[in-house]
């Protein structure tokens, strides 16, 4: 059970300095293994199915839509589902815990924060 | 710089097309493009706002060369110095004018942010006046950024780096995107007339806290109504979090661009109606988060509805923490990796260096030969973020060889 604990532990900083400059995985790659997203993904052949399974959605969506894959432009804003965004951001427990980022933060209960870290 | 006897870097699609060429040009090497959209059935190769970006770096730079093939699908540049607003290459009175073609589909910050990366390093001060009926100021469904972010979130960061002096971006006509996605005919004019010969190292590890947020809505060719609802609105998300909100309103006539045809009537009427809102949250050690959303060109989208997302969009890049946002990151780091060779050190947030657009531009600094970035935990400050630690490449600016 910690084996498999430990392989679903996202954002672990030296994972992803091992994968940044792996060539063999696309940036795309990298954002899901790191962010956990893919648990199907096993140590061993799950890098080399993964990367195909993609290379393949990536053919059949582009030869359907056959206008240039939207993936591939640059984008300076993500693209994001402003509806999942909404029903986040009225939820009053994310904003509170977004109100240590702002400088009406209660400082009283920071400076204990603050200790604690 | 333009004889380099180093073999080009071989580059695969249009991914981040604008960036690499400007590392490119950056960096002295020359560079080969493979597969612009091959598969592409409409528009196969090179876009219009992506030859336009081209014919943009030839005006600024000396001696680049562009090859294109046949189809469009390979492009080979290879570039020259970079040499500015410099009188005799173009510029007439200081001032290259850039025209972009209506059939353009990309805001203006999408010229106007690579273009700043190439600025500090010119010769000569970069004036560009970008005009045409191809401008579109405000942000863009295919996710650019608008011309006042770009001032109030991308151009300040320059500060860090020791780049102040007589930066300034006009926007002389505003303009939306027009119905079908393409053209605008805005007017905007860039001066960056302060070059360096290194950015200096910087250490930027305090996100701080947001104090304040400001913001412009904008309205062309629409009723100034719709600004006060999207103003309304987001402060309405906005004002729980801080009370110092201001958001400027802008209220202009949509541009009338004058066809060359005469004949053709239904060219000459008013392009670009719409309306859109930026917003730019400070914290209290000048770290900037960005946010934008403008009217589809569809339209249908009602003022509150762009308020509201927006406001939320503001939220979530605050959220994702870091002392530079994902807007700004590609920005501040090609800048570190051209400061001298010193080891600079930035706070971001996970979500910001695991994407996408950055990772891949790790990976280009270090096709174009910079070296590798170190990733570590920050030892102290708030849980989430990463510091990256770039070197420098110390290459600055081979037209100013005295500081």
């Amino acid at each position: 059970a910690q084996k498999l604990h430990s392989k679903q532990r996202q954002y672990r900083v030296s994972d992803f300095a091992k994968m940044l400059y792996d060539n063999s995985l696309s940036p795309a790659d990298v954002v899901c293994k790191w962010r956990g997203e893919n648990d199907k993904s096993v140590l061993g052949n799950g890098n080399a199915s993964e990367s195909e399974a993609e290379e393949d959605d990536n053919f059949f969506r582009r030869a359907k839509r056959g206008d240039g894959a939207e993936d591939l432009e640059d984008r300076s804003i993500p693209q994001y589902d402003y509806d999942t965004l909404a029903q986040k951001w009225s939820d009053p427990d994310n904003l509170e815990n977004l109100r240590h980022r702002f400088a009406t933060a209660n400082l009283l209960k920071e400076r204990n924060g603050d200790d604690g870290g | 710089m333009a004889s380099t006897p180093q073999a080009p870097v071989y580059l695969t699609t249009q991914k981040s097309l604008a960036h690499r060429l400007i590392l490119s040009t950056l960096t002295g090497r020359a560079v080969h493009f493979k597969q612009i959209r091959p598969s592409s059935l409409t528009h196969t190769g090179l876009a219009p706002h992506e030859i336009s970006f081209l014919r943009l770096l030839e005006a600024v730079t000396n001696g680049s060369q562009f090859v294109i093939s046949v189809t469009g699908t390979e492009l080979l540049y290879k570039p020259g110095l970079i040499t500015g607003s410099a009188p005799g290459s173009g510029a007439s009175g200081g001032v290259i004018k850039h025209e972009l073609p209506a059939e353009c589909t990309r805001g203006i910050s999408y010229f106007l942010v690579p273009l700043c990366l190439l600025a500090p390093f010119s010769k000569a001060p970069i004036n560009v006046l970008f005009t045409g009926p191809g401008v579109i100021t405000s942000a863009t469904p295919s996710g650019d950024l608008s011309a006042d972010s770009v001032r109030t979130a991308i151009l300040p960061l320059y500060a860090q780096f020791g780049i102040t002096d007589n930066i300034e971006l006009r926007i002389l006509r505003r303009s939306n995107v027009s119905t079908g996605g393409k053209g605008g005919a805005g007017e905007v004019q860039l001066v960056f007339g302060h070059q360096v010969r290194l950015p200096k190292t910087v250490h930027i590890m305090n996100p701080g806290r947001v104090k304040k947020i400001r913001g412009v809505a904008y309205c062309t060719g629409v009723s100034a109504s719709n600004n006060a609802r999207m103003i309304e609105e987001a402060r309405g998300v906005l004002n729980p979090m801080t009370a110092d909100t201001y958001i400027f309103s802008d209220v202009s006539s949509a541009p009338y661009p004058k066809s060359r045809d005469k004949s053709d009537t239904n060219q000459n009427r008013k392009t670009g109606v719409g309306f859109g809102l930026s917003l730019v949250a400070e914290s209290s050690t000048g770290s900037l988060y960005s946010a934008d959303l403008a009217s589809p060109p569809a339209g249908g989208v009602p003022p509150e509805d762009i308020g509201r997302q927006c406001a939320y969009q503001l939220l979530e890049s605050i959220s994702f923490g870091g002392a530079v946002s994902l807007a700004a990151a590609p920005t501040v780091l090609t800048l570190m990796a051209m400061g001298s060779e010193d080891v600079g050190r930035l706070q971001l947030g996970k979500n910001v260096l695991s994407s996408e657009p950055i990772i891949g531009l790790a990976r280009d600094l270090k096709a174009f030969g910079a070296s590798g970035w170190g990733v570590r935990e920050p030892i102290t400050g708030l849980g989430g973020d990463v510091v990256v630690s770039v070197v420098g490449r110390g290459v600055g600016n081979v037209g100013r060889k005295i500081a």
